[in-house]
């Protein structure tokens, strides 16, 4: 009897098992194929991997089939993209690698129009977001005898190849890390300003506007960390007052924030009882930062003071926000920096390019395209045969030249970091975020946004015509033979 | 002129106290009668968020903060409670009940609790997932009036009102009804309740019912309230440590005991809040409060709030 009943028990436990097995594995089937990113690594893993040998395989066929034409004096060369095929950065990944192949497409056509004898090869592997499998990534790159890898996206990630690709030499650029931490003289780029350099925006933005203190809430990450303090030891030189800056710094896992902003009030206050002009900055993500709002918005002293941001919280979902949430950002003149991307002829023209093959340019996606094109640029200058340090000072040269799609790339040899990121100053309008100046970096000016990019002899920055743009490297003997119309501002 | 932080905190306080009331007195409802300390409680109260964020979708088709302002999404209001009615009640037939009847001891139950607990909240993160997609929403509010520069909510007065509409529905339903006074008989002595007839799986099914309802009451008006800066889906969960403390403090399974606890631990954690912000010290150390509170009923009034009022109260009425 109770065997039976044991047995039957067994059977609607093994049932039940099965049904929710079921049922999350339609979940995630679905899911996979839509937007989430963060659940899709568990089935994609394994159709990528095969993918990516075969690919390999396939392209390992093709550079054989390409022996003879070797013959020809046509030689190859081998870009290796390792960015996120799977993880939690796979979705923005997958747009990441389309873009960087595109750049390499065009390039490639660019040369056989010419009759140039160098060709590319892209290799691809997956960094996913995990340390260990971007080091083996790119150790089967290096394997393959790639000269220079488009990745990582991540600066987890990178620090974990960093090591391998200078003792091998493989010229490795980033198209989205931004820790200040691996800004180092070594054959590493990247191509996005760090955020040390939003920072040092910020801090002349809000001392611009006439503030001489500010509070800063903060979330408890190396991100919000790095642009904070990069604030405070601008603003507070600017300002020349050690105590110019507070900060109440949060842990982006706790419940409750109101304590937090109440503590920001007070700080406010306290500014204000000693007949100081304060601001508050505010470097937030999403959903605390629709919080730490929410809960300010019921603050007196925090809704007669102007509140500054980062770019992190400027994002759709802010059009969500209960209208009481924008209706204080409006109130307070939210206001805050985000990465500045001129726009050419040239941007235009490839966005367009890219927006008709369904690859989104969010995020990175056009970062990752001008890392290729640097990396094209770079190899085709020094020539396929380069050693690691020609190809590193070419692409130190290229940089100083190109226009990408995402801005001035000039990088900085003493880190190989983006020299000046340029950012934007947006203005909360209650429905949109409008772009209205800019800080250039190079000079730590604010200008109106109509002058940007500054006007200069002839007009605004000059289009790049790509194809012209790879004749014109082919035929000054891998010199620059095109003018880059600079900002009057800059030193090319 | 009086501190504009300090009216917060009072305010505060009791829309607090009355939110994470509702919600320990539910579970001081379910553990006086089926004795279980149990983990899910916040679930049944984040159930009830999801179906008021449900209902607010199914009546405009997207899910946005203004959309979930209380005005607004008045059904939602009415109905979500029931989720949590629903889910506490469900939880006590497939998991409890049936563990209860292979002789499963207090403590094999409050671990299937804790995994039910899992389960709820992953499976609330999933349909929400669905729903609403990555994002976290934060219901719009109405102001109502201002007090020296505090807005005061609608929320702030409709959350006491709820704690009054609970204790005299509670207190008529436990003097004046049959199933009423069978609840009560049930929880003084389960064996003896049996014995003269009472019918045990209706009344411990009404409870629970009920339990869960004061759960999703509590959870609708704390999450229309004072959003969890994490997730929609996190707020029964976040809130399970102030209810325990609530219900420790209210004397185990006492109704009205864990109420007032509530209010006391709502003020003790706002009022601690404002004097560590007052002298700058991190805000987050409030959060202990809860959990002293546990420590220091245990250590010197075992019977929480109950025990100390009959203790006050025996001398009297014999006397």
């Amino acid at each position: 009897m109770a065997g039976a009943a044991g047995n039957k028990t067994l059977l609607i436990a093994g049932a039940v098992i099965v049904i929710l097995v079921i049922v999350v594995a339609g979940y995630f089937l679905f899911a996979g194929g839509g937007e989430q990113p963060a659940e899709a690594p568990a089935q994609e893993e394994q159709p990528a991997a095969g993918q990516q040998q075969e690919q390999q395989q396939q392209e390992q066929g093709q550079q054989q089939e390409q022996q003879p034409a070797q013959e020809q004096e046509v030689k190859t060369v081998k870009i290796g993209i390792l960015l996120p095929q799977s993880g939690a950065l796979a979705v923005e990944g997958q747009n990441m690698i389309k873009a960087a192949e595109y750049a390499i497409k065009k390039v490639n056509k660019a040369l056989e129009e010419q009759g140039a004898p160098i060709r590319f090869e892209v290799l691809k592997a997956d960094s996913g977001t995990d340390p260990v499998k971007a080091l083996e990534g790119a150790q089967t790159l290096g394997q393959q005898g790639v000269k220079v890898i488009i990745g990582t996206a991540s600066s987890r990630a990178l620090s974990a190849i960093i090591d391998y690709v200078n003792t091998q030499g493989i010229i490795t650029i980033s198209p989205s890390s931004t820790s200040p931490a691996l800004a180092k003289d070594d054959y590493v780029f990247r191509v996005v300003g760090n955020d040390r350099g939003q920072g040092k925006a910020l801090a002349f933005y809000v001392y611009n506007e006439g503030f001489d203190a500010v509070g800063i809430i903060v979330l408890n990450d190396p991100y919000g960390l790095g642009i904070a303090e990069a604030f405070k030891q601008n603003f507070t030189q600017l300002v020349g007052d050690e105590n110019a800056v507070q900060m109440v710094v949060y842990d982006p896992n706790k419940q409750d924030l109101a304590p937090e902003v109440q503590q920001l009030a007070n700080i406010i206050q306290e500014y204000k009882a000693a007949g100081k002009n304060p601001a508050v900055l505010i470097v937030a993500f999403e959903t605390d930062g629709l919080n730490i709002l929410n809960n300010a918005k019921e603050i007196q002293v925090l809704r007669e003071t102007r509140w500054f941001s980062s770019e992190s919280i400027r994002s759709s979902a802010f059009f969500e926000y209960p209208e009481e949430v924008k209706q204080f950002a409006v109130n307070v003149q939210f206001s805050g920096t985000f990465p500045a991307t001129p726009k050419t002829e040239f941007s235009d023209q490839i966005k367009a390019e890219l927006e008709a093959q369904g690859i989104a340019l969010e995020g990175f996606v056009g970062y990752s395209f001008d890392a290729a094109m640097l990396a094209a640029l770079a190899v085709i200058k020094a020539g396929p045969d380069a050693t690691p340090d020609q190809l590193k000072q070419a692409i130190l040269d290229v940089s100083k030249q190109y226009v990408g799609i995402t801005g001035f790339k000039e990088l900085d040899p003493a880190t190989g970091d983006l020299k000046y990121q340029d950012y934007f100053i947006w203005y909360f309008t209650g429905d949109a975020f409008e772009d209205r100046m800019v800080f250039i970096a190079q000079t730590n000016e604010i200008v109106d946004i109509a002058e940007y990019p500054p006007v200069s002899g002839q007009g605004k920055i000059t289009p790049l015509n790509f194809a012209d743009y790879i004749s014109q490297w082919l035929a000054g003997g891998m010199e620059p033979a095109i003018e880059v119309v600079a900002l009057p501002v800059r030193d090319f | 002129m009086v501190d504009e932080a300090l009216i917060r905190a009072v305010k505060d306080s009791i829309t607090m106290g009355s939110t994470i009331g509702l919600m320990a007195a539910g579970l001081a409802l379910t553990y006086s009668i089926s004795r279980i300390a149990n983990f899910a409680h916040g679930d049944y109260a984040t159930s009830a968020i999801f179906l008021y964020i449900f209902i607010s979708w199914l009546i405009f088709g997207e899910v946005t903060g203004d959309l979930l302002t209380p005005t607004r999404n008045v059904p939602g209001f009415l109905f979500a409670p029931f989720a949590g009615a629903v889910a506490a009640f469900l939880s006590y037939l497939l998991v409890f009940r049936p563990l209860k009847l292979r002789g499963a001891t207090p403590l094999q139950l409050m671990v299937a609790s804790i995994g039910l607990e899992l389960a709820l909240r992953a499976l609330l993160y999933i349909v929400y997932y669905v729903l609403v997609g990555a994002k976290a929403v934060t219901p719009g509010t109405v102001n109502v009036f201002q007090l020296a520069g505090v807005n005061v909510k609608l929320i702030d007065l409709l959350s006491p009102l709820a704690v009054i509409a609970a204790v005299v529905g509670v207190h008529l339903l436990l003097t004046k009804t049959l199933i009423g006074i069978s609840m009560r008989a049930l929880a003084s002595n389960p064996t003896l309740a049996e014995a003269v007839g009472i019918n045990v799986f209706r009344v411990e099914s009404l409870t629970w019912l009920l339990g869960g309802f004061l759960a999703g009451l509590g959870g609708v008006l704390y999450f229309t309230f004072r959003p969890v800066a994490t997730h929609p889906m996190e707020t029964g969960w976040a809130l399970l440590a102030f209810v325990f403390a609530a219900i420790t403090l209210g004397g185990l399974g006492s109704f009205f005991g864990s109420l007032a606890a509530s209010f006391i631990i709502a003020f003790a954690y706002n009022l601690v809040s404002y004097l560590l912000i007052q002298v700058g010290l991190p805000s987050d150390l409030s959060f202990s409060v809860p959990l002293i509170v546990v420590m220091l009923t245990l250590l010197f009034a075992p019977g929480g709030l109950a025990g100390l009022w009959a203790k006050w109260r025996a001398p009297r009425v014999a006397g």
